[in-house]
């Protein structure tokens, strides 16, 4: 390339052609220059490579993949060559990870899967990248897959006994029972008993646990951070010959760098970097099915609190009433089951639909503010033209809500597909500014789209009101359109407010909440129901 | 199950991955590749009794895959933009080195892509992983194509900067 402008010209005709979308002009120039310029052939290369290989992180063919696919049963015909290869290939990767296992030719070909080396044990709010949809807990984790873990972090249960929990953003592979390959990224290793040996391999270690706990943390230049917080480990370099290694014992820490032949060195210990749980938060819940299969009713949540997971019966929730709203500029303010009407059309009050169990019944889009409050809302009702109400909902708790550990407050959001995936952030304040208090923006759902725990609703009405709705005073009296079904389907997410993140000290309670919009994109949230965890031993396990 | 088929399957299965990429190269169309590598593969284990061990399999399968690309070329009736035969044989005699450290290169990808912002993910996962194509992500997303396009093309350029440094640190030969 005799310049970057010509670089930039060739280049964009690599990319015209991989997207399919090259002429037959710029074909033939293209032709003609690869013919002609040997830097041009490799960089072609490695555009090949690239495409090729960001379709292989999403599930293109490998050895992972055949097992899966023959997981799901024979697809082709004993004359499909294609489908006898693949199977052919799993056996010698079955075989490799030491399983025995049955395979026969021809029309009656059976594979019987080996058991997996390890299974999500939990995961808080993971997504990873290229995988279709999201993982249940208690999935298997494919042997010699790579995984790339883009948000959240999860737990691993290996067969073997040991556990790692991994934190995004994170790429790494599950080797066996007795071992995980981290290539980017932290991950926190329990093993002992039957599970010591278990090793962890980096770039250019491979860290061999000898009990019981210990993190290592990858930098993207594939350096390694190994900090043993309880027994000690053996690291030893990835690459060569030499059998010595450093041991590292309880309360050391060391980095290792990528360059080869390059001496470790001693770091200061954190006790922080080893994560010894998944974070507090709303695990998972669950509902009624109505005649559409769809969500309905709430019939308990699942929390942990301070390490420590407890279901919580839908009676055992402290309920929360509307005692404000003013609501955004969007007028569709109101959902309804869509066997149900709106019910001030049976003298109830629109204000206790927040209150129900039903999760299709909502009071939606309320008004917000890009920061977040720092003095009392104005909540007059009905709304006064001077001061005007803070744009925003409030609502009440029916008991007083304490302040323990982990999520004391849990806010259901309905949310349309086609709105974004990690739902819609919100301020949360107290509702009286006592000293010490401040508001707190949420900016990540515990439930989220990609959850697996997040569940379809049932379907719902949607009502468009005449007027902007500035106070529960307008919201019980303006009309509206009449609520036809909301084609577009919803799922039901979930998060924990933690009343410690609003300043409220361990034991305090509240007993008033109010809630904005953060106001970052044209959609608002959409509150469907709102209740208070019990304070203490509530709640089963 | 004979030995010669676990050999067999040993080989293929260490590198399939990088036969089809070559085949990909001269070929530059998936759908057109994946048809001769499925014919590829079936040669290869007829004619598996022809093969040397002394051999290095890759470059006897992409030999193999070359005369494949070529026959497929030449009986296709689909209309597609093709290499003339004169760069075809370029392309083939020095592809084969360059997927040496295949293995290295996809590991520093996936580094990499996590590190993307999750807009960029987003429009990587909707091309590569939703089976959409841009002008319909684009209609869905209520942008033009070309911007997509422009953007996708950004993003390659970012992911093999960012692959060529993760090589570098490793003391990888890029």
């Amino acid at each position: 390339m005799s310049d970057g402008s010509l670089e930039r010209d060739w280049t964009r005709l690599l990319d015209a052609m991989l997207d399919g979308t090259i002429t037959a002009e710029e074909h033939a120039q293209l032709e003609r220059a690869l013919a002609s310029e040997p830097d041009l052939r490799r960089t072609y290369f490695r555009y090949v490579d690239l495409h090729l290989g960001l379709r292989a992180l999403h599930g293109g063919q490998n050895d992972a993949e055949f097992l899966r696919r023959l997981d799901a049963g024979p697809r082709a015909t004993a004359g499909s060559a294609k489908w006898w290869l693949y199977a052919a290939a799993a056996v010698v990767t079955i075989a490799a990870t030491g399983t025995a296992l049955t395979m026969l030719r021809g029309s009656s070909d059976r594979i019987v899967s080996p058991p997996p080396a390890a299974r999500l044990a939990q995961h808080a709010g993971a997504k990873f990248y290229g995988l279709d949809g999201p993982q249940p807990v208690g999935s298997p984790m494919n042997v010699g897959q790579q995984y790339v873990l883009t948000d959240g972090s999860i737990h691993l249960a290996f067969t073997s006994g040991a556990e790692a929990i991994i934190t995004a953003p994170a790429v790494f592979e599950i080797g066996g029972p007795m071992r995980l390959a981290v290539a980017l990224g932290k991950c926190s290793v329990h093993a002992e008993g039957e599970a010591e040996g278990f090793l962890v391999e980096t770039p250019r270690t491979q860290v061999i646990d000898r009990g019981t706990r210990f993190s290592v943390e990858v930098g993207e230049a594939g350096d390694a951070l190994v900090q043993v917080s309880e027994g000690k480990t053996e690291v030893f370099p990835r690459a060569g010959v030499d059998p010595s290694y450093e041991e590292l014992t309880s309360g050391m820490a060391r980095v290792f760098p990528s360059v080869p032949g390059a001496a470790s060195s001693a770091i200061p210990f954190d006790a922080d970097r080893f994560t010894s749980r998944l974070p507090d938060r709303i695990v998972t819940y669950r509902t009624t099915k109505g005649p559409r299969g769809g969500a309905v009713a709430l019939i308990d949540v699942t929390v942990q609190r301070g390490g420590r997971t407890s279901t919580y019966a839908f009676e055992e929730l402290i309920g929360a009433r509307l005692t404000h709203f003013k609501g955004a500029e969007s007028r569709f303010h109101m959902t309804t089951h869509w066997g149900e009407r709106d019910p001030y059309l049976q003298g109830a009050e629109r204000a206790e639909l927040l209150a129900e169990p039903n999760l299709n019944n909502a009071i939606i889009n309320p008004g917000g503010s890009r920061s977040p409050l720092t003095s009392h809302p104005i909540m007059n009702d009905p709304e006064l033209t001077n001061p005007v109400n803070t744009a925003g909902f409030a609502v009440r708790f029916d008991h007083p809500v304490v302040n323990g550990p982990g999520p004391d407050v849990v806010l259901f959001e309905l949310q349309v597909v086609v709105h974004p995936e990690a739902g819609d952030f919100f301020h949360v304040s107290p509702v009286l500014f006592e000293p010490g208090l401040r508001s707190h923006t949420i900016t990540r759902y515990d439930i989220n789209m990609f959850s697996p725990e997040a569940v379809a609703l049932d379907g719902f009405r949607l009502y468009l009101f005449d007027r902007k709705l500035g106070s529960l005073d307008a919201l019980e009296q303006a009309e509206h359109n009449g609520g036809p079904e909301h084609i577009v389907p919803g799922r039901l997410l979930a998060v924990g407010i933690d009343l410690s993140d609003l300043g409220f000290a361990p034991g305090a309670t509240a007993r008033e909440l109010f809630f904005q919009d953060v106001l970052d994109d044209l959609n608002y949230v959409d509150p469907v129901l709102i209740v208070g965890l019990p304070a203490g031993d509530a709640g089963g396990n | 199950m004979d030995s010669s088929y676990d050999q067999f399957l040993r080989h293929f299965v260490r590198d399939d991955k990088r036969l089809f990429n070559y085949i990909y190269s001269l070929l530059p169309h998936t759908a057109d590749a994946e048809d001769v590598f499925q014919r590829t593969s079936l040669i290869l284990w007829k004619k598996f009794d022809q093969f040397d061990a002394r051999e290095d399999f890759l470059s006897w399968a992409c030999g193999v895959a070359f005369y494949e690309v070529r026959n497929f070329l030449r009986v296709s009736s689909r209309q597609r933009l093709r290499f003339n035969d004169e760069l075809l044989a370029g392309l083939a005699a020095e592809r084969i080195a360059s997927l040496e450290g295949h293995d290295e290169r996809l590991a520093a990808l996936a580094r990499c892509v996590a590190k993307l912002s999750a807009d960029d993910r987003g429009l990587v996962n909707g091309v590569y992983g939703g089976g959409a194509t841009i002008k319909e992500l684009a209609d869905e997303m209520g942008r033009a194509a070309q911007t997509l396009y422009n953007r996708l093309a950004m993003i390659r350029r970012r992911l093999l900067e960012c692959i060529e440094r993760n090589l570098h640190a490793e003391g990888q030969t890029p």
